[in-house]
């Protein structure tokens, strides 16, 4: 007998020959899924595409080079379902953000989450490095390399006045990946040689290091210029920060600023205060603004125990945006304002656009004679209220193609210590200056992707109606149960 | 595979002709009515965000975990046990076809049932006053996306119910066993993220992978109307995968 007609020989070999079979088939089977999870497809057939990203969003991100982390921080305390319906959308949309990102299988962007009481390391990293603040609730920071940038839970979503709730997630996220991402730094100068606040000053008064931090924190180069020096204003100047001066500005300072702002499309930002001449004022005529050297008196309801004055009336401009979508608001702090308004005898000029921004209640007025106590309206000479403390004017270049390119861009406010140590973490104040740091830099006009509306919806039935659904439905099984009983009884049959 | 025409529609008659199905058909549409009539008096009750499809899909598993088992228990250990299948072995039917013929009449059974939860929303209709609201009940798309991910697990589910009876000869005992088995697969799956091993470093990398083959992710993708083509290859290729051993099972223990 051969080897392979011997009975114990032929089922060993049969033996093995399925278990490689068995073996071939596993290898098989995890090849093909192996392959399955590096290539793949996602589609959003959804009416809305409410789950995809917009087309915006995926062509910026296929243009980042760096990776870029995002880290959530898992919340302190149990989340309200509300806080709950945030944390399910931002998790699927940085889902979304991670599958985009996938370039030859590496992702780009990865998302992280931090659990803040198991994850000491990571928690650490984000305390330390990205200057989290330990006691916030739920912390997202998006960080590529050394450049980081926190991102708030209000910045995240808006309630219309009917109370429909927005989310801007896809918005933010997107806006603070390329900010994270983008390795052209953009560079602020802080203009000296007249008093000006100091960047680097830590004193409460006056001390502006809080706005400076601030500036960093959304990946921003700063250095100080002074005009005296320079012969221009440099080309690399993104933006130009003139923080009460006190002393005068000379023309020929006041020369190259004008021509920055015109040649270059310069951006500048103004915080003037009352009682000090600051040469400016040729500058700001041609800008369609007038900051008269008066002093704005409020009624005492404006007056918070600590002494500040309270701004709580904003225009709308997508600056005080985030101030006014909470409804009753927001509000400023400050010390005591010039106005800064619109210039009634400026040059009509179409390509100017200049509005205000904050006002100081009616109850109030702007005093000529500031330095007679005791202040007293005089219709005369005085300005009644309400007055404007803030305007923001920009000049559109005009193009053959129609578009509407900013030229010069230019935000004045009527005091400069609402940016000041002192008042700089209060309410609406950091708020308001990154808001226009961000607005004036053109970031965002720069993205427009649209807040996605939260579907909320309650069915109006009744008892009733669910009852005589229940009997419509029992329709089914019913039919079910007959006709199972039918057929046993044929087959018995 | 001529043989297998003729097997499968053997096997889908013997299942309509048998009142077994008609037990756990009537348990199942009980079961879903239950639960959809429970959704929409919570929809009615309080503020709801997600759609009511996605919810009502949501409970999948407890009729899979009950279903299935009924369904394919007695596929293979009744035909063992009273000696028909080896009779069958010896036909030209190969055991490929014999098992892919019973494996697709419990699958198109289980369809049927499911599909008839896809009724629900126009009895709902009749009910509800206007049609805008229907969009939150029975939005058409996420209704397709959830039946999808049913129709696409089901492939799973219903290859190891089968895979469970080809191993014994009680039908008890392959019920039981395929309980078990999608049980696991089900809440494993969801388990398996809580574990405190995962923080460490080495399952950090196996993210991905544990993230393939989470079946409730694959439902919230699918149930919101979001197509991704990972869960159809997992599904799909696992499920070949166990009709291949369940084939190879019943030529070994013939």
């Amino acid at each position: 007998m051969s080897k392979l007609e011997n009975f114990k020989v032929a089922r060993w070999v049969k033996g093995l020959n399925r278990s490689l079979q068995i073996i071939l088939c596993l290898t098989l089977w995890l090849a093909f899924n192996y392959v399955a999870v590096v290539q793949f497809i996602r589609e959003d057939i959804t009416r809305s595409d409410k789950y995809s990203l917009s087309q915006e969003t995926l062509k910026f991100i296929e243009k980042i080079a760096d990776p870029v982390t995002i880290y959530v921080a898992s919340p302190n305390e149990k989340p309200t379902s509300e806080e709950k319906l945030y944390l399910d959308y931002i998790r699927n949309l940085l889902r979304e953000y991670e599958y985009s990102s996938r370039i030859n299988g590496q992702k780009k962007i990865n998302v992280v989450f931090v659990n803040i009481y198991q994850d000491h390391e990571l928690a650490q990293l984000l305390v330390q490095k990205y200057n989290v603040d330990p006691y916030t609730n739920h912390a997202i920071v998006v960080a590529s390399g050394d450049n980081y940038r926190e991102i708030s839970k209000a910045e995240l979503y808006k309630v219309d006045e009917d109370g429909t709730q927005h989310f801007k997630g896809e918005q933010v996220f997107t806006s603070s990946i390329l900010n994270v991402s983008n390795s052209e730094k953009r560079k602020v100068y802080w203009l000296i040689g007249h008093g000006e606040m100091d960047m680097n000053d830590v004193s409460p008064q006056r001390g502006l290091s809080l706005a400076a931090q601030t500036l960093r924190q959304n990946n921003l180069e700063q250095a100080t210029l002074d005009l005296s020096k320079s012969p221009e204003v440099p080309e690399d100047a993104d933006l130009v920060i003139i923080a009460a001066p006190q002393t005068i500005l000379v023309p020929f300072e006041v020369e190259k600023l004008k021509r920055y702002l015109s040649n270059q499309s310069g951006r500048l930002m103004l915080f003037l205060q009352p009682g000090f001449v600051h040469g400016l004022d040729e500058l700001l005529w041609e800008w369609g603004i007038l900051s008269d050297d008066m002093v704005v008196v409020v009624s005492q309801e404006a007056v918070n125990p600590g002494g500040d004055i309270v701004i709580q009336d904003f225009n709308n401009h997508s600056i005080t945006e985030t101030l006014t979508q909470f409804g009753s608001g927001v509000r400023v702090m400050t010390g005591v304002s010039r106005p800064v308004r619109e210039d009634p005898g400026a040059p009509f000029d179409e390509r100017l656009n200049a509005s205000p921004l904050m006002s100081t209640a009616t109850a109030s007025y702007a005093e000529r004679n500031y330095l007679k106590q005791p202040f007293q309206f005089n219709p005369q000479y005085d300005l009644p209220g309400p007055i404007s403390i803030g305007m923001v004017a920009e000049r559109t270049v005009d193009s053959n193609l129609g578009l509407n390119i900013p030229g010069g861009r230019l935000i004045v406010y009527g005091n400069a210590d609402f940016i000041a140590n002192r008042r700089f973490n209060a309410w609406g104040n950091k708020t308001l200056f990154e808001r226009s740091v961000s607005w004036i830099l053109g970031e965002s006009n720069f993205l427009s992707i649209p807040p996605q509306t939260i579907e909320q919806y309650q069915l109006p039935l009744t008892q009733g109606d669910l009852t005589q659904l229940l009997f419509l439905l029992l329709i089914l099984p019913g039919g079910t149960i007959v006709l199972g009983i039918t057929i046993t009884l044929l087959r018995r049959s | 595979m001529r043989h297998f025409f003729h097997l499968f529609l053997h096997e889908l008659r013997m299942q309509l002709i048998s009142p077994a199905s008609y037990v756990a058909a009537t348990i199942f549409l009980l079961l879903m009515i239950f639960v959809y009539i429970t959704a929409l008096s919570d929809a009615s009750e309080t503020i709801q965000t997600t759609l009511l499809s996605e919810q009502f899909y949501q409970i999948f598993w407890l009729p899979v975990l009950f279903v299935v088992p009924l369904l394919t228990m007695r596929c293979i250990a009744e035909e063992r046990r009273l000696g028909t299948l080896e009779t069958l072995m010896t036909t030209p039917a190969s055991a490929f076809e014999i098992v892919l013929s019973k494996f697709l009449g419990s699958y198109t059974f289980y369809i049927i049932l499911w599909a008839l939860t896809l009724s629900f929303p126009f009895f709902t209709q009749s009910v509800v006053p206007s049609n805008d609201l229907m969009h939150y009940i029975a939005d058409p798309r996420a209704l397709l996306g959830s039946f999808v991910f049913i129709a696409v697990s089901g492939t799973l589910y219903i290859a190891i119910g089968l895979f469970a009876s080809c191993l014994t000869r009680s039908q008890l005992v392959a019920g039981m066993l395929s309980f078990c088995f999608l049980f696991f697969l089900i809440v494993a799956s969801v388990l398996i993220i809580k574990l405190p091993i995962m923080e460490s470093s080495v399952f950090a990398s196996m993210e991905e992978s544990i993230d393939y083959i989470r079946s409730f992710k694959h439902l919230e993708d699918f149930s919101r109307g979001i197509i991704d083509t990972r869960p159809f290859f997992l599904y799909f290729s696992t499920a070949f995968l166990f009709l291949g051993i369940t084939t190879l099972v019943v030529e070994a223990k013939v």
